[in-house]
């Protein structure tokens, strides 16, 4: 048997990632499990020298993985969950430094991340004012265009 | 003080409970990560996993990198080679080839593939491979293994408790984390349901049987009571069995209403740890000094 310090420090390993995870507002880790549903909206716009032009994220399919696509592409309309609204939020500079070397002659590119709680009242109001009043995170990338 | 302490990692138990969850585990990990059974059975994974789960999906460079945690990111050749890896490393968990090597080197590969890219994190994910990790400290192959069969030795009738009471500490942290999750406005008024069951998350006749035979605010309050009750029930001796089969209720009550994949399986298969009777060390110096009947 490994010894009392050891067999001690493992327990604390095997108890508390899940509080961890909650204690830092991380989805993922923290076993949440179905308790807060949100719904998001990515917006991505690339700054070119004629004008700024919105990409559609139906673009980025090719070069997104199986799972990427299964949390990018339904940000294109509004996707749902609650683990994929924090994956998406971290890896917004992600995004932005692919769609730099996507369009080359972008100067920068800005990214805004629409999120809110579903409730079953919004839900039914969604159809006629999508976006209002949801909260949304900024990101912008400079692409060090020549 | 000092009595409890040595109380909760001392002691032994039967060894068939460490090579039944080798086994259950290996073969959820096979069916879960490959589509394997998509012939015969359709499962949810198989709308999305083709082949082996995690192989390179990007068909156009530039690509996304993200992964989870800084340099862990994968090119095609290591992400599918790791792929293969893991099959194999699996077959020989089931098989109880090398076992504890195995399930090591099974967790390490499979959370490096699942942290190379963020959007490949899934709670079901993480814990089945959460579950294989704590469960390499444990003597996997004592039975059921081919390694054993070919080489011969001697069996043991007990097995060290302390590798069980780790994986026992997880399943109750992890409850109790999914409960206290649960103790707010939105999922106690039922509001929460109601919308996963707007989103077509929630579906199926059990759930319409639990909707319409309590409401939505009763039925969460239910799940949210017994997620908090079930680290009582299964942390004390007394009650550990009615803990186990509340346990079993509960993820098959979920499992017929939404698509989870295989969380339920895996949380079931992790109750079965609970089963396992724990002995004082004195029974395992007894049973050395005179040998039971069985055994002579």
């Amino acid at each position: 048997m490994p010894s009392r310090r050891l067999l001690y420090g493992l327990l604390l390993l095997a108890v508390l990632p899940p509080f961890v995870g909650r204690a830092l507002g991380s989805g993922p880790f923290a076993f949440a499990m179905f308790t807060r549903v949100e719904r998001y909206h990515l917006e991505v716009r690339a700054a070119l020298p004629g004008g700024s032009r919105r990409f559609s994220l139906s673009e980025l399919e090719p070069h997104l993985s199986r799972d990427a696509r299964r949390v990018v592409l339904p940000a294109q309309g509004y996707g749902f969950g609650q683990e994929q609204v924090q994956l998406l939020e971290q890896a917004l500079p992600d995004i932005a430094r692919l769609v730099c070397e996507l369009e080359p002659a972008a100067s920068t590119v800005s990214l805004r991340l629409f999120h809110a709680p579903v409730t079953p009242a919004n839900l039914r109001a969604s159809s006629r004012s999508p976006l209002l009043n949801m909260p949304h995170e900024d990101v912008a990338a400079a692409c060090h265009a020549q | 003080m000092r009595n409890s302490q040595r109380e909760l990692f001392s002691g032994s138990v039967r060894p068939w409970v460490y090579p039944c969850l080798r086994i259950g585990f290996a073969l959820v990990f096979l069916i879960r990560e490959t589509s394997v059974l998509s012939p015969f059975v359709p499962l949810e994974h198989h709308r999305w996993v083709h082949g082996l789960d995690f192989s390179w999906s990007i068909t156009r460079q530039p690509h996304l990198v993200s992964p989870m945690v800084m340099g862990l990111a994968l090119g095609a050749g290591l992400c599918n080679a790791l792929g293969y890896l893991r099959i194999g490393l699996a077959v020989a968990l089931l098989l109880g080839v090398r076992s504890r090597a195995s399930a090591a080197l099974l967790a390490l590969v499979s959370y490096w593939l699942m942290l190379s890219d963020r959007f490949q994190y899934l709670h079901h994910l993480h814990l089945l491979f959460l579950s294989i990790a704590w469960l390499s400290l444990g003597p996997l192959d004592a039975r059921f293994s081919v390694e054993r069969w070919l080489r011969g030795g001697p069996t043991t009738d007990r097995a060290p408790a302390w590798p069980l009471v780790l994986l026992q500490a997880m399943v109750i942290s992890i409850y109790l984390a999914s409960g206290l999750a649960k103790l707010n406005h939105a999922w106690l008024s039922g509001e929460t349901l109601q919308t996963l069951e707007m989103l077509g998350v929630l579906r199926g006749r059990a759930w319409l049987f639990a909707r319409n035979s309590l409401g939505y605010a009763p039925v969460a309050c239910a799940v949210a009571l017994t997620e908090l009750l079930l680290p009582i029930l299964l942390a004390r001796r007394v009650t550990r069995r009615l803990g186990v089969f509340c346990g079993w209720a509960l993820h098959l009550g979920v499992s017929l209403s939404m698509n989870v994949s295989t969380f339920g399986v895996e949380m079931a298969l992790l109750l079965v740890a609970f089963l396992a009777i724990r002995a004082p060390d004195t029974v395992l110096a007894r049973t050395i000094d005179h040998p039971p009947l069985s055994l002579l």
